[in-house]
């Protein structure tokens, strides 16, 4: 019986004491974090208040980048939004999930030199002219970036961006 | 590809998955994106598996869970999933079962790796010393209570234990570990390297494990050392195909003792040897994943295992099996099926020893098949009430044709209530040994003879497979994100349950060479028995860095048969804990320091006169830098010994006991 109090005790003395916090993010949470960081190393080169930022096709990011909503970056507010590919006119920044291969040319095809900031984490996305690839090394996310389009598109990239990616294209 | 299933069927439950916006760890938003790169993802699971949502009672030992976990055996990771009986019956074996009838050779439920079935069809059961991995390697143990009958097939009766191995892009870079202790000792080594569309790993794990307490005797002859070494590959095809390779081999030599039967005193006799095992296997999967959530998957693979030098028996197993399934899903309703064949070439050898006495399969080589096919439909009824109906065919040379078809729903009462049920059907078909096996029993003193009994027992080709039918409710709740709890209750109602009854001719009086009573049993058919209980499991996240883990079950069964029974008959009621009660805690102090703690509870088992026992183990973990961890482990840490399980029926070996032990473990990676 003696055994069994001390070892409740033990269990027990375990749930009092400070807290720290430790970050042991799912790969979800990464990624979301990684295209917040994006968001606020890139300049678009029109003024205004707000940045809508656009989900296009199937992501189970989705569920998370709300948290983007009402949160600023260089003095703009983000306003998160799923839309359909078609309907992309009034994007600033896009995340592309999954899309038919046709559906997501056309879309690149649609947004080429527009001032808008395309992110995926679909392979290949930064060869078919997006801007942002994220891509998983082992278990750390990498990212690449197609520094062409992005020049094409009017968009500036901070040098610390493109120092910190893995391949500039 | 069982697992492909599983996933699939994880996956499809959670298919309209754009619900609600999920949390996120504020902190991240605010960390620098330098700070990022260096970050670890915890899984790179491509859907999010709400567990939430499954109609079965569905038990996941987490990657963080193995991470604090007090082992590196696989069998006793499964000591705090709720419903499950683990002892340790000897330093190499245990007895593990699910929802009853535990025994060496635990037969009623199914046990995976990465999609290939471990269940031996010789002795109907699991060489749990031959299941082996590099913890660290590890993804998740998912355990499955109950049928599941309709996607996972025969034998899964009482439950599914699907042990999930890491992605090659997972376990990237150098690892090595070292762990010595007063009762074992190994070490392991793996690297993992990729191109861009390949990721790979290779390892290698040596071990030895110290002997354990013979009751009233000492050391136990039971030591035993291992060596394994596998690699898988990862391709990824294209981003929805991937292809996979991998094997692993080992080499084991183990201290075995098994009893034989003479008809003089002291009629039992133990025989101690070295036994070696040794396993191979190769599995190659190709699957296709779509956003659109239709999938398929192709898998092969060929085991190959055998067993020399025990005193006994000894017996050569090859497997190969070919599987295939798909998923369809469309509005309103998810379509699942799948085929598969299965090839079993089995060789058991009889030892020297055995010629004295009869002890054989009979006949000793036999090749057999199992082709099977199922499928399986989800409705959407409404948007929060699901049914599921699907039944697997499977067709046994032996058996013939057995169908096990299951009903389920799931309601989701509201985002945070769920409440499950299921009526389902499932089979276990009879093992080599129950069909083909002659086994010399001995039974000290027969009831009403002051003799002792020596029994001749057949096996019998004329069986037919055992059958379950199962109810089962249950219930999830989470009252907020930090606080969860699950509840099922399940009756089971079992036929056709095989056993051995007492022929009806009076066994033959011998006065020679000692006066004994011999006489022939044939295994038959002839118990039925039910079984109810009631298991809880609920975890409590206080503060990130602190978990709490709890489950209990609880479980009778009861076993009736006309006649009466000598040979796993109804005195296996009594075989089955009834309490089984596990607490543990995981505390994160600080960045750098780790403390785990658990106590657990198993009430007596009675048929062997075991005890009631607690146990309590300690882990103190200490991360040094970023390469390098320290542990110190401590399992029964206010208990000397305790015996788990008693000594089973076939295969007898001396009563053993699990001894107090200590471990300092060091882990590098880079």
């Amino acid at each position: 019986m003696r055994s069994i109090l001390l070892a409740l005790f033990l269990v027990l003395a375990l749930a009092t004491g400070h807290t720290f916090s430790k970050v042991n993010p799912s790969l979800e949470e990464l990624k979301v974090a990684f295209v917040y960081n994006f968001l606020k190393f890139v300049s678009w080169p029109s003024q205004g208040t707000t940045l809508r930022f656009c989900i296009v096709g199937e992501t189970p990011l989705v569920d998370y980048l709300e948290v983007f909503s009402g949160k600023s970056v260089s003095n703009k507010v983000i306003m998160v939004t799923k839309t359909d590919p078609k309907d992309t006119k009034d994007c600033q920044a896009i995340f592309i999930g999954k899309l038919a291969p046709l559906q997501k040319e056309k879309l690149l095809k649609t947004l080429k030199g527009k001032a808008v900031l395309t992110i995926s984490d679909q392979k290949s996305f930064t060869k078919e002219g997006g801007i942002i690839e994220l891509f998983l090394e082992g278990k750390k996310l990498r990212f690449k970036v197609n520094y062409t389009a992005a020049k094409e598109a009017g968009l500036k990239i901070s040098s610390r961006l493109l120092r910190l990616a893995k391949e500039v294209i | 590809m069982n697992i492909l299933i599983g996933l699939i069927l994880l996956a499809i439950v959670t298919f309209p998955a754009f619900a609600t916006g999920r949390e996120i760890n504020p902190e991240l938003l605010r960390m620098e994106l330098e700070e990022l790169l260096n970050l670890e993802v915890t899984s790179a699971a491509k859907h999010p598996q709400k567990l939430s949502e499954v109609a079965a009672a569905v038990f996941v030992i987490s990657e963080e869970s193995l991470r604090h976990s007090f082992t590196d055996f696989i069998p006793e990771l499964l000591r705090d999933v709720p419903g499950v009986h683990v002892a340790r019956t000897t330093a190499s074996d245990w007895a593990i079962s699910i929802r009853g009838f535990n025994d060496r050779f635990a037969n009623k439920l199914l046990v995976l790796m990465d999609g290939r079935s471990l269940y031996t069809p010789l002795f109907s059961g699991v060489h749990w010393e031959r299941q082996d991995a590099i913890i660290e390697d590890l993804d998740r143990i998912e355990v499955i209570r109950g049928p599941g009958g309709s996607l996972w097939g025969a034998n899964a009766v009482n439950g599914i234990i699907n042990i999930i191995t890491k992605s090659a892009w997972d376990t990237q870079g150098f690892f090595a570990n070292l762990k010595v202790g007063n009762e074992e000792s190994l070490a392991a080594l793996r690297y993992g390297g990729h191109g861009e569309n390949v990721a790979y790993r290779v390892y290698l794990k040596a071990r030895e494990v110290d002997s354990s307490a013979e009751i009233h005797n000492g050391q136990a002859h039971d030591d035993w050392r291992m060596l394994q070494g596998g690699f898988r590959f990862d391709w990824k095809l294209s981003p929805e195909r991937n292809l996979r390779f991998s094997g692993d081999a080992y080499t084991q030599t183990a201290g075995v003792v098994q009893s034989y039967y003479i008809p003089i005193p002291p009629y039992e006799i133990f025989f101690a040897d070295d036994g070696y095992g040794f396993g191979a296997n190769f599995l190659l999967k190709l699957e296709e994943k779509k956003a659109s959530g239709h999938s398929w998957c192709l898998q092969a693979y060929y085991d190959t295992s055998s067993a020399t030098g025990y005193p006994l028996l000894n017996w050569d197993l090859d497997v190969y099996d070919i599987e295939f399934q798909q998923v369809i899903p469309k509005k309103n309703l998810i379509w699942t099926w799948g085929l598969g064949y299965r090839l079993y070439d089995t060789y058991v050898k009889k030892s020297v020893y055995a010629n004295f006495s009869p002890y054989a399969f009979v006949p000793a080589k036999t090749k057999s098949y199992i082709l099977n096919a199922f499928g399986q439909a989800e409705i959407d009824l409404t948007s929060s009430l699901k049914l599921i109906l699907g039944s697997k065919f499977e067709y046994h040379e032996e058996t013939g044709l057995n169908f096990q078809p299951t009903g389920r729903f799931l309601w989701k009462v509201d985002e945070n209530k769920t409440i499950w049920g299921a009526i389902s059907r499932a089979v276990r078909t009879p093992s080599r040994g129950e069909l083909d096996a002659v086994i010399n029993i001995y039974i000290p003193r027969l009831e009403g003879s002051p003799y002792p009994l020596f029994l001749e027992l057949h096996g019998n080709d004329d069986l037919d497979p055992e059958t379950l039918l199962a109810l089962e409710l249950g219930y999830r709740q989470s009252l907020n994100a930090r606080f969860q709890y699950d509840v099922t209750v399940f009756f089971n109602v079992y036929d056709d349950l095989i056993t051995v009854p007492l022929p009806e001719k009076p066994p033959v009086f011998h006065p020679k060479p000692w006066p004994h009573l011999h006489t022939y049993a044939k295994a038959q058919n002839s118990m039925d028995g039910e079984t109810y209980g009631f298991e809880l499991s609920a975890f409590y996240r206080p503060t990130s860095p602190l978990f709490f883990q709890l489950s209990y079950s609880y479980l009778k069964m009861f076993l009736h048969a006309p006649q009466k029974t000598i040979w796993f008959g109804e005195d296996q009621e009594d075989v089955w804990p009834r309490h089984i009660f596990s607490l543990r805690s995981c505390y994160e102090i600080g960045k750098k320091l780790h403390l785990d703690a658990r106590v657990r509870y198993v009430s007596k088992v009675p048929l062997y006169d075991i005890p009631s026992y607690w146990a309590t183990d300690i882990k103190l973990s200490w991360k040094a830098n970023e390469n390098l961890s320290l542990s110190f482990i401590g399992q029964n840490i206010f208990d000397p010994r305790h015996p788990e399980f008693g000594q089973y029926y076939a295969l007898r070996t001396p009563l053993r006991e699990v001894e107090r032990s200590f471990f300092l473990k060091i882990t590098w990676q880079k």
